[in-house]
């Protein structure tokens, strides 16, 4: 049943809760594209995996990006997240997105000039700013989740 | 928190500032800008209720912008 006709968002779909708003879920749609397009899609969906699960996103941990997909991303590497930091199935580069996108979720203030270092030399300055445009889109994302009670994409 | 900005102007001649910066990812800022434009501009919450969520969200993430 479509959201706008229950009487609360509970249980509801991320999408039937976005197209109450359709102007803005075609805006927030098309800056997801973006940031997919743009940016490396087998580093981006890990640090989203990632987030949604240190965020306790359990709508978003099923999901997976076609282009991640595409890119080569298996499960067998997501299954692996929990032990990136030593795992050798990921890159540095997966480590180094892996650690600013952790540092994000569990206090920004702790981001340091060394970790924006390490990323743009990973990711050069545009995949800085796709990386952290998505966190942010998706921190929100997982956040409007948890509150509305949606279960799933 | 930085006081400057931790990546370089994508503009030649224009100080790093929040818009220069996001200028590396233009495609991705423009989608924004967009995105925020109608978050904002439109719909039934009215703009003094965005507005004071908009100022307590950055004061409890201590964003000095």
């Amino acid at each position: 049943m479509p959201a706008a006709q229950r009487d609360s968002f509970q249980e509801a779909t991320r999408r039937e809760v976005l197209a109450l708003r359709p102007e803005l879920a075609a805006e927030h749609f098309r800056l997801l594209d973006a940031i997919w397009d743009q940016g490396d899609p087998v580093v981006l969906e890990l640090c989203r995996v990632r987030m949604a699960t240190l965020m306790g996103a359990a709508a978003a941990q099923p999901e997976r990006s076609p282009a991640a997909v595409a890119a080569g991303l298996t499960d067998d590497l997501v299954e692996r997240l929990p032990g990136w930091p030593t795992d050798p199935a990921f890159t540095d580069t997966h480590r180094t997105a892996l650690a600013f996108t952790e540092q994000f979720v569990i206090d920004h203030h702790g981001i340091t000039d060394d970790h924006v270092q390490a990323l743009e030399a990973a990711l050069g300055a545009e995949g800085v700013v796709v990386l952290t445009t998505a966190l942010g889109v998706w921190d929100n994302q997982h956040r409007l989740d948890i509150a509305l009670g949606v279960t799933a994409p | 928190m930085s006081t400057t900005p931790r990546l370089p102007s994508a503009i030649d001649g224009v100080p790093a500032h929040i818009g220069s910066v996001l200028q590396h990812a233009p495609d991705v800022r423009a989608a924004f800008d967009a995105m925020y434009a109608t978050l904002l501009g439109r719909g039934t919450v009215g703009m003094d209720v965005k507005e004071a969520l908009r100022l307590r969200n950055a004061a409890v993430s201590d964003c000095g912008l």
